[in-house]
């Protein structure tokens, strides 16, 4: 066994090295202290850090980013789940059309989603674009995982507990409020933390829509011009990829939770 | 149509159907109040779709259910006299038992006194006294069957419906709650209806059983009624073990009926009128039967086979017999009290009963 499992092993260091060797050179040049991202490394400073506080172009650019993540992601959220509750809850015909309609954000490319949406909004309803319209793209763009964590909360536990619900007195409304939205709102919470990574993180769609107000991946972008800057901006990639993980490992804890609280104790 | 005032339950020509099959096909009896009621089937055959229909989870296809004389087309499980204990118990894991318990007291415009009172009662009742702020993953199976049952019965149904409460229990345990369960539903004197594969259980818990298969009621009795007199040969082997001669209907002659078998002519109690030339089962219970080396006295059903297999079992001994002619064994249970000349496996023996004590099924 210990021989045959041996290529595996070394097949999925590769594997991993591959993956997260490239993202790993951020965080190394970040805390370099020389303006050029070569080797040799020059020496260990936190300065590029330090004057991410200063820089207002880019303290507006994160500002931006939350307002648009925590709003893009409580409205994905909010949409998905009474979408959750009906697919999980009752037999609709044509369930699995509305799942691969709703997963369509994870296979279309997002430039032709960009391209779309940008027609869309200066043509047909002939709006400005601000943070809003870059907003309303990532609503779209985070209901699919906001739909998998929630359907897979909902599925993860007892009918009988929403029957027992009804058959002691409470109507649909307060069976909702008083069993399905409590056992529910781990995965409501874990779906909120990943939209917002998802947005947070997202560039070519806010590239497109955005007007003279950016967000952070696009602010990182337009400071690539400029040479001297490159690290500052590799600090500030660094930064939201700690942030990023961080959220996401949370969610994913928020969610096993949730599955484990559904059998408690032996029957 | 003729009102029984002491009906709690009346089931009118009830049936389910689930796309061309019918779950439920034509059922119609009803529930005296105050018993204990079982519905006994082996799984598929409709029992718990019945007991949804009577929760309101289900509506019928077709007919009607009338709970306190009120009929319940259309009445919601959120506004029906009844309250259902869950197979999985359902109990609900973000609140603590006496959350649990007092889940159905919210809207019922109690003061805080009163539904405290009621909560603490309930838990008495089920001796989970000092539980209630344990937590739901805190319970073990036991403890959470009693808290399902305090949650039903603290809303004073009309009716208690259960669906195989006891199926996830150990053995043991299993027995010790059916014992509780019976003395429970004499001390608060609810009609219960008991949904359950398990016809032991059936037989110890009920005052009435009403045996069920593809849909249909075969039976409704009283346990022992139902055990000394099955209806059908369904019933006849689902109740118990049963063992059963085919044959044609030879004679018949003041209330008795001689039946020609290939293992020989027998003779059994029947009133009703029947035919010669029908075909029957002659039905007979393991332990009503005998054993004896010697050839029986005259007036006895008598057959003589060869013993192939025997199996002790503390208070009595199973013996398997061949009979020239039958596929099947005959199965024969003796009690063991020491008296008795032993038997050994592979001798002959003749297996005899008095003929009162054979049942004539004809369907």
């Amino acid at each position: 066994m210990r021989s045959s499992s041996r290529p595996f092993y070394i097949y999925a260091v590769l594997f991993m090295l591959f993956l997260y060797g490239p993202i790993l050179l951020a965080p190394l040049f970040s805390v370099n202290d020389s303006i050029f991202a070569t080797f040799p490394l020059k020496g260990f400073t936190l300065r590029h850090y330090a004057e991410m506080a200063n820089n207002t172009g880019l303290l507006k650019a994160l500002r931006n980013s939350l307002i648009v993540a925590s709003a893009s992601s409580i409205i994905a959220t909010a949409v998905s789940v009474p979408a959750a509750i009906a697919l999980t809850r009752y037999k609709l015909r044509g369930s699995g059309l509305i799942m691969t309609a709703m997963s369509a954000p994870l296979v279309v490319p997002s430039i032709i989603f960009g391209v779309a949406l940008l027609i869309i909004i200066l043509r047909f309803l002939d709006l400005e674009l601000t943070l809003w319209t870059i907003g309303a793209s990532h609503v779209f763009i985070s209901i699919p995982f906001a739909m998998t964590v929630l359907m897979s909360r909902l599925e993860g536990f007892d009918k009988s507990l929403e029957e027992a619900s009804r058959d002691l007195g409470e109507g649909a409304w307060m069976t909702f409020l008083r069993v399905t939205l409590p056992l529910a709102m781990s995965g409501i919470v874990s779906s909120l933390l990943l939209c917002f990574v998802t947005s947070f993180d997202e560039f070519v769609l806010a590239f497109f829509l955005s007007g003279t107000e950016t967000t952070l991946p696009v602010y990182l972008f337009g400071q690539l011009r400029f040479p001297n800057k490159l690290p500052g901006m590799l600090a500030l990639g660094t930064t939201i990829l700690m942030f990023s993980t961080l959220i996401v490992i949370l969610a994913e804890i928020l969610r096993r939770r949730g599955v484990q609280s559904n059998s408690p104790g032996e029957v | 149509m003729a009102e029984h005032t002491d009906a709690v339950i009346e089931i009118r020509d009830v049936s389910k159907l689930f796309g061309p099959v019918a779950a439920v096909d034509g059922v119609s009896f009803g529930i005296i109040r105050g018993e204990f009621f079982s519905l006994l089937g082996p799984s598929g055959c409709g029992k718990t779709t019945l007991l949804r229909m009577l929760a309101g989870f289900e509506q019928p296809s077709r007919g009607e259910i009338l709970i306190d004389s009120q009929p319940m087309a259309g009445v919601p499980a959120n506004k029906r006299p009844t309250n259902m204990v869950f197979q999985s118990y359902a109990i609900f894991p973000h609140l603590n038992v006496e959350e649990n318990v007092g889940y159905g007291l919210r809207n019922r415009k109690l003061g805080k006194d009163e539904t405290r009172s009621r909560v603490v009662a309930a838990l008495d009742l089920v001796k989970l006294s000092g539980y209630g702020k344990r937590g739901a993953h805190q319970l073990s199976g036991g403890q959470r069957q009693r808290v399902a049952l305090a949650r039903a019965l603290v809303c004073r149904p009309k009716v208690l419906l259960l669906d195989e409460p006891l199926g996830a229990l150990d053995k043991k345990l299993r027995e010790e709650m059916q014992l509780e369960l019976r003395q429970l539903q004499r001390n608060v004197g609810i009609t219960f209806v008991f949904v359950t594969h398990d016809q032991e259980e059936a037989l110890t818990l009920s005052d009435r059983i009403a045996v069920m298969s593809s849909g249909k009621v075969l039976q409704i009795a009283r346990s022992d009624d139902l055990y000394e007199n099955p209806n059908c040969r369904e019933v006849a082997e689902f109740i118990g073990n049963m063992n059963l001669f085919e044959g044609k209907v030879a004679a018949v002659a003041q209330g008795n009926v001689t039946i020609a078998t290939a293992a020989g002519t027998f003779t059994v109690p029947h009133v009703a009128p029947i035919g010669a030339g029908n075909a029957v089962h002659l039905a007979i219970r393991p332990e009503k039967l005998a054993l004896s080396a010697d050839k029986p006295a005259p007036g006895l059903n008598a057959v003589k086979g060869r013993v192939i297999a025997q199996t002790y079992l503390g208070d009595r001994r199973q013996f398997l017999t061949q009979i020239d002619g039958m596929a099947k064994p005959l199965a024969i249970s003796r009690q063991i009290s020491g008296a008795e000349s032993p038997i050994s496996t592979d001798s002959d023996v003749w297996v005899t009963w008095p003929p009162q004590l054979g049942r004539l099924l004809t369907s």
